[in-house]
């Protein structure tokens, strides 16, 4: 039995880092997420990171910056997912399933030719406390800050452009615009938790805390807020679980957000019986989530 | 077997009405107007057509007949491949609202009634999160008009098929447009809350807002609207539907055979009872 102790790892540095990481990070993922779950883009979660892996990989061999060579290949990717989107002639889960995984192939194959810095991208793959430097503190808090004023000013368009992007563009939504300041604001989510959540599971905490937060309200500033206080809350207590059960960082984060999905799930499904409309829960839950009944 | 059509009747519409439609100045103008979704296939073709100042129109066609695309090219959503399209000069206020086919909107999507009124002001402070007081207030009064203030805090799943129906019109209405386009706003509704609707719509024409709406619903068009339009990916004919929804316009719109039957001023559609078809 680990000793379960919240001031006990405070006393060391990584975990400080850690726990500032993984809060923001949770965040900026529940925020954003809000808009994926509700435009039905779960999937361009999983592929973009993905893609960005490969990015990575790239921008590790040619020496150049992480967060510039990943973040220029996340935006790239963000871009070519949406021009996907909108051609019709290919579907579009076929075409991003495509690119993304060409892209990750990229990485994987490059990694495999050089077996001796594999090491560094199982952290990219699966998310390391550990590896947490100040310059991702820092570069985490800007992309928060810059995320977050992006969102605020285009939120009447961003949530016009989620509800109905057919009709949006008839009241004068831009609709171009609003679509590549999203592409940017994603892929730029993905690049700065990418080390702290890993490649395979930040679209878990792009869909789990959303999903819980529309279970829970009808209104979509709430959900918002709701999404964006779970992931931070599960991000914070992830990195400890992660710390006293020694299980990796963004692991122990996605397992607590679904355990929470999961007695809220229940939560719902009680008080939908008690009400009497059992059928209620099933179908507010929208197609994003399995059905249950 | 055809069954004898009385010939169409004119003068159920005062001529100077006819004409007073099209005396409005031109909000819109089709000019030889080809349009499609990529490729070859065009959804309207060569298509001519004004929408003046004040008209109640109704767009009649069986789908595929490309309704919903002249609609889109109004909006700009969609643009012309060939042929040119004015639309008048925006003033103060926007050119146009838009209400969509209600199938198409996402009723799971966490917003209240109040919420998507109000989108229909956002370009008023495009860059602020949150609606100011006016914006409020202007939501508030609309939804009055239409009587769904009550429902201001309720998730839009929550309401009848009228009460969505209102709901978009108020988000429409809000901007304050000259020109109303609705798309099927007759579909999916029970006859009274129809009715209700048209009337609506008789009332906002009346205040001198031009309407444009699809329909399939022949006879309602016929018994309702002022003017209509029937659209074969290009125009077959236009004008008061007792003089123009003939059996000879009617089949060469929707390609099926139709009878016309007037009674009373009225005009009524059925289809023509011939073997093998199933209009």
């Amino acid at each position: 039995m680990p000793d379960i102790s919240f001031s006990e790892p405070l006393q060391y540095e990584f975990f400080k880092n850690a726990l500032l990481a993984a809060t923001m990070a949770g965040g900026l993922c529940g925020l954003v997420g809000v808009y994926v779950v509700l435009r039905r883009m779960s999937y361009i979660g999983h592929g973009l990171s993905h893609a960005i892996f490969g990015g990575a990989v790239v921008s590790f061999v040619a020496s150049i910056n992480f967060y510039i060579g990943a973040g220029l290949w996340g935006f790239a990717s963000a871009l070519l997912i949406n021009l996907a989107t909108r051609k019709r002639q290919i579907s579009a889960d076929v075409a991003i399933g495509v690119v993304t995984t060409a892209s990750f192939a990229l990485g994987v194959a490059i990694i495999s030719r050089a077996s001796r810095f594999s090491r560094n991208f199982e952290a990219a793959l699966f998310g390391n406390v550990l590896g947490v430097t100040s310059t991702d503190i820092y570069i985490l808090i800007g992309v928060a800050v810059g995320v977050a004023l992006l969102i605020a000013v285009l939120y009447k368009q961003l949530l016009f452009m989620t509800f109905d992007a057919e009709v949006a563009p008839a009241y004068g939504v831009r609709s171009g615009w609003v679509d590549t300041a999203f592409a940017l604001i994603l892929a730029a989510v993905v690049v700065a938790t990418m080390r702290i959540l890993g490649v395979t599971l930040i679209a878990a905490t792009l869909v789990v805390p959303p999903i819980t937060g529309r279970l829970l309200t009808n209104s979509f500033s709430r959900m918002m807020v709701i999404s964006t206080v779970l992931g931070a809350v599960t991000g914070f207590m992830g990195i400890y679980i992660s710390y006293w059960w020694d299980v990796a960082s963004g692991a122990a984060i996605v397992l607590l957000q679904a355990s929470v999905f999961l007695v809220v799930i229940a939560y719902t499904l009680v008080r939908a019986r008690l009400a009497g409309q059992s059928s209620d829960a099933g179908i507010r839950l929208g197609s994003e989530a399995p059905a249950f009944d | 077997m055809t069954l004898t059509v009385p010939a169409p009747l004119s003068g159920l519409l005062h001529p100077a009405a006819v004409e007073a439609w099209q005396e409005g100045e031109p909000l819109v103008r089709f000019d030889n107007v080809s349009a499609g979704y990529g490729g070859k296939i065009f959804a309207v073709r060569n298509l001519n057509l004004t929408i003046h100042d004040g008209q109640f129109m109704g767009i009649l066609g069986p789908s595929g007949s490309g309704k919903t695309t002249l609609l889109r090219l109004i909006l700009g959503i969609v643009k012309p491949s060939s042929g040119s399209l004015t639309r008048a000069v925006a003033s103060a206020s926007p050119l146009v609202g838009y209400v969509p086919q209600l199938e198409t909107v996402d009723w799971n999507f966490p917003v209240t009634v109040e919420e998507v009124v109000l989108m229909g002001r956002w370009s008023s402070r495009p860059f602020v999160p949150w609606a100011s007081r006016e914006d409020r207030g202007e939501a508030r009064h609309m939804m009055e008009r239409l009587g769904i203030a009550d429902l201001a805090g309720r998730h839009i799943r929550e309401l009848s098929g009228g009460q969505q129906q209102r709901v978009f019109l108020a988000r429409a209405l809000v901007g304050k447009p000259r020109l109303l386009l609705l798309d099927e706003p007759t579909s999916g509704i029970d006859i009274k809350t129809r009715d209700e609707v048209l009337h609506l719509l008789h009332d906002l024409n009346h205040e001198g807002i031009t309407i444009v709406m699809t329909t399939h619903d022949l006879n309602s068009a016929a018994a309702h609207l002022p003017w209509v339009v029937c659209l074969s990916q290009r125009v077959i004919a236009e004008g008061p539907p007792a003089e123009i929804m003939t059996p000879e316009v009617l089949s060469a719109t929707y390609g099926a055979a139709m009878v016309v039957f007037h009674h009373q001023g009225m005009v009524f559609v059925g289809e023509s009872p011939h073997e093998g078809h199933d209009a």
